[in-house]
């Protein structure tokens, strides 16, 4: 029993000194956990229909515009980086976890921010992508093309800026009561889903940006 | 949906303690961002190898690196490997699922055999 | 234990128990104070459960208003009642709301109010979210119906095909309310799935094995799988339909390039598996009944299980059968049609299951056994028309005829909506502690079941003899006459017959409060699952001790057991075997404010999105003030903890309180789930969102 925060310590005390360790969910973890899984699993269906239906209108660029093909506006080097980018604060994630684990609030707090930092950087380049594609003529609703791009990458980009208010809310939020080990798995479910919105990158990413179409 | 079988009450809090270290989440890393550069230059030379192989096998290449990356950051970041298999199983049974349906919608506009030449030879069924 | 953990424990430091209380300053934590305003505030699956329940009554009467306008509009030829604009507004709704705010939300009752106690559990895992769910689907409902009062309702049928359904062919703002009602009650149904996943899943009891579980438990289970998977595929096809009608997006602009058929792959792929989540859940209560008023055990358990695991599978296979005519080419066409024809199979083997448990039983013909031979009888006839549509050349013929109308209202009115009200008569007196009239009941149920056969029965010969459906007339001469005319005189049978109901309700519970209030005792029926091993009315906290499950129909085994000849004898009576609810030494997760707020901020945005982005910032505003007040809060109230103490028990005994570790934890952690889902959902307001969260640090 980890007797996190006061307000459980005394709600169970009463109740729960009877050392009931072994009372424990049918599958041994925590509801929490369980339940960001499945969250993460539905998403997938998300995702997916928002990918299907770019696919179905990649080769739409050219309705409306002078560009032939997505390789024509697609900045490969610099989405390369941004990408880069994103991986990397998945490797700030699991150290930030493997630290609070440790009991090592501060350097978990470093990585969490650091985590952000880079999710932010991301969020950055994808602004600076939007506005170089909508002053060459991508408009939201240009065509079949731009709106299912737009919509799929900002659905992402959503995604990871409410992951950004998750880590600065977690570190904001254990600030007084400290990023102890007992917070871990707060840490750990911000950390599944930020690693969800990673690997849904990592498709988005090759399926979109780098296969050739044809 | 995996959940037909009834696994018993599993205490996987053992299980916690042989996640990686924050070494090997490095070299975890380190391996990722090289994948990621083999990406890039498949996208790079994409026409040089598209004239020897054909332009399939550039896809395939870039396919199959992309799986790789989603796996290794699902077992090891996501800590799925070392977690109970129950959380394995939902994640999966949501993505095979995602990725079943989703491919049968695409092959139902996308392959022209559905379609093409079937107008022609008056074949019912064609979008006419 | 270290599953007690808080995620997102913001701020919940040393002096927690004093701030707890005011979480944001503003709002203090509700306290039960017995008054009607304890419903808005509850976080008990019961209570949560009986409003899922009054609600989808009331959208039920709203509904039935609209089908029965239908009915007399197409009663005799040239009808002149509705004109053909408000036709299609009338049909439209009438089954958008049946389909989304009466059947799903009223399977929710059931499975709300049942599911934690089939499990003997004490609530589901995460309360708070589940009164979230509710709120979200109430408020998201009234929104939909809300378009009625701002220039109509959405026309383009309950599929809501595109192009039609493009500002250029429908330019009021029905279907904007369409698309955004149905994204917010899809935001409570996969909140609600994950919440009863995690709980059927993560929170038996000991012994308690997946194939233990009670087929009802089964059933939803598997609806709740259906649910997480379907509901962000029509979430994705909405918000496209959102973002072309509001922001000139193109994914269904046709002049633009766009192809129609997107829209109708990504709603038929959320759209089959729906029609088994509207339908399993009788299933389940249909299972539940047979075995108990046949007094038999179901016949072939695992069948049963299988059957609805596989319904679930195949039910993804599937959707391409509603697009036979669509154009999407004989090789998709013949392996829909396929699909569809095995998919009848497992079907098949509930009936038989059920078959085989009536046969050879001891029957007692109890209001609630009829309903359910009624769902087995009605919807086979539903099932075998479902057959001959799986052929596609004869589905070329019947498509968007009366014959698909009354192929899925065999299936959903005789079979879903007659198995609620199976539910209705079994379930009462645990729900409410007095049994309905079983007189009033069976004239109910006849009424119901002619008036059915009369309405639904002639649309097949209006079917097959070409009267196509969302025809807001037609002339005379063509044979239409009679077999409409008879139809609408079933309609008004069946609306007689559910008067009856809630007559019953009423004239069941005045004679019960004149008779002093008598208590029906646990277990009434002499039923078999766990939720009968507890008081009646269900004591607020479920269950006074865990129980530990060592069978399958455990309440029925502890009851009765085996003489030397194996021939079943009654070894205890349910008051010895069931717990009495007086146990008060109970610590039960604590109402909160913030679900109704945050969901009350859904359709605020809503109307924001329609009429003018200003409105967004208020709704805003309010989502992000409750989300980050459910942070805060702490889901127990410490100092609630012993509003419902007895002193005559000892918080040391085993006994009396082994659960209340895995009930503090049912009360954990929804914060941060709460942030991530109405992040995800929540996404077309996003900016908004984000901006203001982030300014609140
Ligand atoms: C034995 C299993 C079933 C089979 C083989 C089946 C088959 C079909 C087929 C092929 C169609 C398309 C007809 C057309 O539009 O031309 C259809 C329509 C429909 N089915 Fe079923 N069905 C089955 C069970 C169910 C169930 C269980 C429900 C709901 C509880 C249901 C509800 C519907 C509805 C609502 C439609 C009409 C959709 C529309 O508005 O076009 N069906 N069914
Ligand atoms: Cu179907």
């Amino acid at each position: 029993m980890a007797s996190t925060t006061v307000p459980e310590a005394a709600a169970t005390v009463t109740h729960d000194d009877h050392g009931h360790e072994e009372h424990a969910t049918s599958y041994g973890m925590s509801n929490n956990k369980m339940a960001m899984w499945l969250f993460l699993s539905s998403d997938c269906l998300l995702f997916g229909a928002l990918i299907s239906t770019f696919l179905l209108y990649r080769t739409n660029i050219s309705d409306g515009t002078p560009f032939a093909e997505p390789a024509d506006v697609f900045d490969i080097p610099f989405t390369s980086l941004s990408s880069f980018v994103l991986l990397m604060s998945s490797l700030t994630m699991v150290l930030a976890l493997s630290a609070v684990k440790r009991d090592d609030a501060r350097n978990g707090r470093i990585w969490l921010l650091t985590t952000a930092f880079l999710g932010m950087i991301f969020i950055g380049g994808q602004v600076y992508e939007f506005t170089i594609f909508s002053a060459e003529g991508l408009q939201y609703s240009t065509n079949t093309w731009t709106s299912a791009f737009f919509t799929l990458t900002g659905f992402h980009g959503v995604h990871v800026s409410v992951g950004i208010l998750m880590l600065l809310g977690t570190v904001a939020g254990t600030r007084e009561s400290g990023l102890g080990k007992e917070k871990s798995e707060t840490v750990e479910l911000v950390g599944l889903y930020w690693h969800f919105v990673d690997i849904v990158w990592v498709i988005i990413f090759t399926v979109i940006y780098l296969i050739p179409i044809g | 949906m995996s959940v037909t079988e009834s696994p018993e009450t599993h205490h996987d809090h053992d299980a916690h303690d042989d996640h990686p270290s924050d070494r090997s989440y490095v070299m975890i890393a380190i391996g990722l961002a090289i994948l990621t550069a083999v990406e890039v230059l498949l996208f790079v030379i994409e026409d040089q190898i598209a004239d020897t192989l054909g332009v399939g096998s550039v896809k395939i290449a870039l396919i199959l690196l992309m799986i790789v990356k989603f796996w290794i950051v699902g077992a090891y970041f996501m800590h799925l490997k070392f977690d109970n298999l129950i959380l394995t199983k939902l994640f999966i049974s949501g993505l095979v699922l995602a990725v079943a349906v989703y491919f049968i919608m695409l092959s139902a506009f996308e392959f022209n055999f559905w379609n093409d030449g079937l107008l022609d030879q008056g074949l019912p069924g064609g979008i006419s | 234990m270290a599953i007690v953990e808080r995620p997102l424990a913001i701020g919940a430091g040393d002096d927690a128990i004093e701030t707890n209380d005011r979480p944001l300053g503003s709002v203090t934590r509700p306290k039960e104070t017995g008054s009607w305003k304890d419903w808005l505030t509850t976080v008990d699956h019961k209570k949560i459960g009986i409003m899922y329940g009054v609600a989808a009554m009331f959208f039920f009467v709203i509904g039935g208003a609209e089908a029965l306008l239908i009915r007399i509009q197409l009663a005799t030829p040239n009808g002149t009642l509705l004109s053909p604009d408000v036709y299609n507004q009338v049909f439209t709704m009438h089954g958008v709301t049946m389909i989304f705010l009466v059947a799903m939300p009223m399977g929710a009752a059931f499975t709300n109010y049942l599911l934690p106690l089939q499990l003997g559990a004490r609530d589901v895992a995460f309360p708070r979210l589940n009164a979230l769910s509710f709120w979200v689907f109430l408020f998201g409902g009234l929104f939909l119906n809300s378009a009625w009062l701002f220039g109509g309702g959405a026309d383009g049928g309950w599929f809501n095909y595109a192009p039609n359904s493009s500002v250029t062919f429908s330019p009021s703002h029905g279907i904007d309310f369409y698309a955004l009602g149905l994204q917010i009650t899809g935001v409570a149904s996969l909140v609600g799935a994950i919440n009863l996943i995690t709980t059927a899943l993560n929170m038996r009891p000991k012994g308690m094995t997946l194939m233990r579980m009670p087929i009802f438990t089964w059933m939803n289970l598997v609806v709740q799988f259906l649910l997480l998977f379907a509901v962000p595929v029509i979430s994705i096809a909405l918000f496209q339909l959102t973002f072309d009608r509001l922001f000139d997006a193109n994914f269904f602009n046709t002049e633009a390039g766009a192809d129609p058929l997107l829209w109708q792959h990504l709603f038929w792929i959320f759209g089959h598996p729906e029609v088994y989540i509207l339908i399993l859940p009788s299933f389940g209560i249909v299972s539940e009944v047979i075995p108990v008023f046949s007094r038999k055990p179901i016949f072939g358990y695992s069948f049963m299980v299988a059957s609805g695991v596989a319904i679930g599978f195949m039910g993804w296979g599937v959707w391409a059968h509603h697009m036979f005519v669509s154009g999407i080419g004989p090789i998709s066409v013949a392996a829909f049609s396929l699909s569809t024809m095995f998919i009848a199979v497992p079907t098949g083997v509930k009936i038989l299951n059920w078959l085989a448990t009536i046969w050879g039983g001891k029957l007692r013909f109890n209001t609630a056994m009829l309903f359910a031979v009624g769902v087995v009888s009605m919807f086979t006839i539903g099932g075998l028309s479902g057959v001959t549509h799986s052929v596609a050349p004869a589905d070329t013929q019947q498509t968007d005829t009366y014959y698909i109308v009354a192929h899925f209202h065999y299936v959903i009115f005789g079979g879903t909506l007659l198995g609620f009200f199976s539910g209705f008569y079994f379930w009462w007196p645990k729900m409410f502690g007095y049994k309905l009239n079983e007189k009033l009941g069976k004239t109910n149920f006849w009424l119901q079941i002619v008036g059915f056969n009369v309405t639904f029965g002639p649309m097949h010969i209006l079917g097959l003899q070409g009267m196509s459906r969302r025809i807001d007339t037609y002339d005379a001469g063509f044979g239409f006459e009679r077999w409409n005319f008879v139809a609408t005189v079933g309609a008004f049978i069946i609306a007689l017959g559910i008067a009856f109901f809630f007559v019953n309700v009423a004239v069941s519970r005045n004679q019960w409060i004149k008779a002093g209030r008598p208590n029906p005792g646990p277990d009434p029926w002499d039923a078999r699952s766990l939720e009968w091993m507890t008081a009646s009315p269900t004591p607020v906290h479920n269950f006074d001790e865990e129980i530990v499950v060592e069978s399958q129909d455990e309440f029925w085994h502890r009851k009765y057991g085996y003489d030397e000849n194996h021939n079943v004898v009654r070894i205890a009576t349910a008051a010895e075997v069931a717990q009495d609810g007086s146990n008060t030494n109970v610590h039960l997760p604590s109402p909160s404010y913030f679900p109704i707020l945050l969901a009350l901020s859904m359709p605020i945005i809503s109307y924001g999105l329609i009429y003018s982005l200003w409105l967004c910032i208020p709704g805003g505003m309010l989502m992000v003030y409750s989300m980050v007040g459910w942070i805060f809060e702490h889901p127990d109230d410490p100092n609630a903890a012993h509003d419902h103490h007895d002193d005559g028990h000892d918080g040391d005994d085993h006994g009396a309180l082994p659960d209340s570790g895995t009930e503090l934890e049912a009360g954990d952690g929804d914060e941060e789930l709460v942030a991530v889902g109405a992040g995800a959902v929540g996404e077309t307001v996003a900016s908004d969102v984000v901006e203001t969260e982030a300014t609140d640090g």
